[in-house]
């Protein structure tokens, strides 16, 4: 039990890491990554969402009958973001700002609703919350590095401290939409070259 | 689809949906208050600095809120009002107005000394008008600067509808948009005046 409670938690880091893997849940993932600030704020929230939603999913899952499953997931899991989007308002206002239409637009980001289908409502409460939480810090880990590459190579700077020599001018492109594509690409298809090569090594 | 489960159906939907909207409810109750004050510090704040100048107290404490009218449903609706004071004495009184741009409505802090009756200063709070040419209101220090030093009793309109507000080129739905909120204001300033006791 313990075995497989640690193994669903490190499945979402590089086995189905949920953006890289899946191209789930891409489109916030490219929206606010122009900065690590923003992307950890991002994170943090799916984060909390992912579990509070695992977990409740599971609590439910033998009382809600099929044909309303749907309904039911979507209600738990935009109360859990309209908490989450209360709370960083009345206590992270300047992120809340920054982060802007993507906190309530985690209600449709496809990694929770994915979640709760594929998993929650098949497993036990333990599962999921570790479920959850190993999608969501992936889902975390994958914004920080790809706003990690686009905030040093863009800006010059890491989580606003200064990394690059003060000349540095700043590659633009990096902090548009288009860049961003750039960055997920390159990063997918590194992560490809590895995961093949592992594969021919253990086969 | 038997009677039985259409049952469980309304029913498991019905409770769910009653609990998450109890939940929120209460959440909504517990941040409201910290939710307004980080608005008023993040959004009225900047511009509150930038239309008072001479007070040496915190205006986000000294606020206060009257009753300034009646919405199309028969509620009240409450201005808040912020006081700025220097020894003790209040020097400005800043409160926030609305008019309509070109994108969207245009909030306008307004500073009046209560005094003289003077606008001191005005200054755009929330706007969402073109970059580059609506967003002058904001950006232009000439456009604000011709309401500030006039009586209450001047006329807040642009030139064109017989005021004494130049437009800024380009750009005249949204200078517009600022000069009815302006008037706007000063009517309520005038008709609450008594309210205030200042």
């Amino acid at each position: 039990m313990a075995a497989r409670i640690v193994n669903e938690f490190t499945k979402g880091f590089w086995k189905e890491i949920a953006p890289l893997r899946f191209a789930l849940g891409i489109c916030p993932s490219l929206a606010v990554s122009t900065k690590v600030e923003s992307a950890l704020g991002m994170g943090f929230a799916v984060v909390f969402v992912l579990c509070m939603s695992n977990v409740l999913i599971s609590a439910v899952r033998n009382l809600v009958p099929d044909k309303v499953r749907i309904a039911v997931f979507i209600s738990i899991i935009a109360t859990g973001v309209v908490i989450v989007e209360l709370v960083m308002q009345a206590y992270f206002y300047p992120l809340f700002l920054v982060l802007g239409i993507w906190i309530p637009l985690i209600v449709v980001n496809c990694i929770v609703l994915g979640r709760a289908e594929a998993f929650a409502r098949k497993n036990t409460i333990p599962l999921s919350l570790s479920d959850g939480m190993g999608m969501g810090l992936g889902f975390t880990l994958s914004l920080v590095v790809i706003s990690s590459i686009r905030e040093i190579l863009g800006s010059g700077t890491w989580l606003g401290m200064l990394v690059m020599p003060e000349a540095y001018p700043g590659f633009g492109f990096l902090l548009r939409p288009p860049g961003a594509f750039v960055i997920f690409g390159l990063i997918l298809g590194i992560m490809n070259v590895i995961s093949a090569r592992i594969e021919k090594k253990t086969a | 689809m038997s009677l039985r489960e259409l049952i469980q159906m309304v029913l498991v939907l019905t409770i769910v949906t009653s609990v998450c909207a109890g939940g929120l409810a209460a959440v909504k109750l517990v941040t409201k208050e910290q939710i307004d004050y980080q608005q008023i510090k993040f959004i009225k704040e900047p511009a509150l600095k930038k239309i008072l100048t001479d007070y040496d107290n915190d205006p986000i404490s000294d606020r206060l809120q009257i009753v300034t009218g009646k919405d199309a449903r028969g509620r009240d609706v409450k201005t808040t009002f912020f006081l700025a004071k220097k020894g003790g004495d209040v020097t400005s009184l800043a409160f926030e107005a609305g008019g309509s741009g070109y994108g969207g409505p245009i909030g306008v802090m307004i500073a009046i000394d209560p005094k003289g009756g003077i606008v001191q200063a005005v200054a755009v709070t929330t706007q969402s008008e073109t970059p580059g040419l609506g967003s002058k209101i904001v950006d232009d220090p000439d456009f604000p600067s011709q309401f500030s030093k006039k009586p209450v009793s001047a006329n807040f309109n642009l030139a064109a509808a017989g005021g004494e507000i130049q437009a800024i080129s380009g750009a005249t739905v949204s200078s517009s948009g600022v000069s009815t909120a302006v008037s706007r204001g000063v009517e309520l300033y005038q008709n609450v005046k008594s309210q205030l006791g200042l």
